[in-house]
């Protein structure tokens, strides 16, 4: 009887390798101090923010489309910690946040992640519950709905994180032609071309999973980071691995019996 | 914050993630294929609950609207008409239902295309302000997406007939050397994350600094 499904082998030592090096190097954080490569965008929030403090504009977040029953969870979880720091961040200057959304499972979650912040930032009867808004599933009324947010709110600045489809090009579109400031960030190769046209910032791919742990800064989110970075460059000695066996007649796959 | 609150649904996360990668890598007994199976049933129905949820909050958000007559009310009025017509003829009728298949079919569906649609003027507006050579990076991409045009369309390969070769090219080796190396880290991090729950090293729905290291 085969111990592993077929094919399955080396992705579950990948797993394995990465988990174990998840639970060491975070380990490893709450001990030593750990340098965090810097992100631009984590600025760029600030910005939007600050921006939207001076100019006494609310703030607009998306989580993206992806909901929590999903199989693509992942990048909605990152989404959601952006929304609570972003959401600290407008508490704590009084920005107003509006967080539209069309993700019915991780509504309750946004509602009660905006409500902490307020209440971390000590300012809990700031919390305006009507301010997130399930607006529907579909996409197509979402875009509408959210652009109509834009022009009747005067909304001063936009963040998309999370994965999208095509309307996040006339989401991210409508807020570049109103002058809103905009970040924008995914982890999908299609969806990118959209964002960086359009937004003064751009999240790109793995930067929305490093951000989502960056803003959080504890040791568990530290070694999150360092251990993706572990783990990457742990990839690419393979690669060039790979490429070397393969000039030297030696493709890895037949080593691997793949 | 009880055990019950802080610990108890971080293991249940565990296991249930444990539960649900077994399947994808080991062969597993037919008992663990079944929980799997009624595990994403649940999650149907949880979703599910989490839909009239929403519909609760579109009530409150544009129902107060409507009450408070504050700006743009008569939108709000449209909205829960519409809202409260179809969810009618779905209770009454079914989604198979004449009236319910008319609302969707010549109402939501042509407003929808029409959204739609739209976009492809949206795409050509973020095409001119991507196609502004201001940098190096935006020249070159102005000169890789001009030729990806001119590809695609049959003047291009009258006007120069090598575009044949070198298109394929930009497709088959830059463009899928940075597309697969986007994919990889973007891979690395969709399992750190789902080791991180499993490790309950990620918070799900409380941040650390309120319900403490182990929080789910």
């Amino acid at each position: 009887m085969e111990i592993f499904n077929e094919g399955r082998a080396l992705a579950f030592l990948f797993v394995i390798t990465l988990t174990a090096l998840l639970y060491y190097l975070t380990e490893y954080a709450k001990k030593n101090d750990v340098p965090l490569r810097q992100l631009a965008s984590f600025e760029a929030i600030s910005e939007g923010v600050g921006r939207c403090a001076e100019l006494g504009r609310p703030l607009v977040i998306h989580c993206g489309q992806r909901n929590l029953d999903h199989p693509e969870v992942a990048v909605t979880l990152s989404a959601l910690e952006i929304l609570s720091y972003t959401a600290k961040l407008c508490a704590e200057t009084g920005v107003r946040i509006i967080v539209p959304t069309m993700l019915h499972t991780a509504y309750p979650v946004q509602v009660e992640r905006v409500r902490e912040a307020y209440m971390e930032a000590g300012v809990p009867d700031a919390f305006n519950e009507n301010d997130v808004r399930f607006l529907s599933p579909h996409h197509q009324v979402y875009a509408t709905a959210v652009m109509s947010i834009f022009e009747r709110e005067n909304v001063g600045a936009n963040i998309m994180v999370g994965r999208w489809s095509g309307i996040s090009m006339a989401v991210a579109e409508t807020s570049a032609r109103l002058g809103i400031f905009g970040v924008g960030g995914t982890d999908q190769p299609d969806n990118m071309p959209f964002f960086i046209p359009t937004m003064d910032y751009a999240i790109i791919g793995e930067e929305m999973y490093a951000l989502g742990a960056y803003v959080g800064k504890e040791p568990r989110d530290i070694g999150n980071i360092f251990a993706k970075d572990v783990m990457k460059l742990l990839v690419i000695g393979g690669i060039l691995l790979g490429v070397v066996l393969a000039l030297a007649g030696i493709p890895l796959s037949n080593l691997m019996g793949i | 914050m009880s055990v019950w609150q802080n610990k108890v649904p971080g293991y249940l996360i565990s296991a249930i993630i444990l539960i649900l990668v077994a399947e994808f890598f080991f062969p597993v007994p037919e008992v663990v294929q079944s929980i799997n199976s009624e595990l994403q049933t649940f999650t149907a129905i949880c979703a599910a609950f989490a839909m009239l949820l929403g519909s609760a909050n579109i009530m409150k958000v544009y129902g107060s609207r409507v009450i408070k007559r504050s700006s743009n009310w008569e939108y709000a009025v449209l909205l829960l008409t519409f809202l409260f017509t179809t969810i009618g003829f779905g209770l009454l009728e079914g989604t198979g239902g004449i009236y319910f298949k008319w609302l969707y079919n010549n109402v939501q569906v042509p407003a929808a295309a029409t959204v739609y649609a739209i976009i492809g003027f949206y795409v050509v507006f973020a095409a001119y302000r991507a196609f502004r050579a201001r940098t190096l990076e935006a020249s070159i991409l102005l000169v890789a997406g001009f030729l990806t045009l001119m590809w695609g369309s049959s003047i291009g390969h009258v006007i120069w007939p090598g575009i044949g070769q070198v298109v394929p090219w930009i497709v088959d080796v830059p463009n899928t050397a940075g597309f697969r190396g986007y994919k990889i880290a973007v891979a690395i991090a969709t399992v750190a994350v789902g080791s991180a729950l499993f490790l309950h090293k990620q918070a799900l729905f409380q941040k650390a600094g309120s319900s403490g290291e182990g929080a789910a």
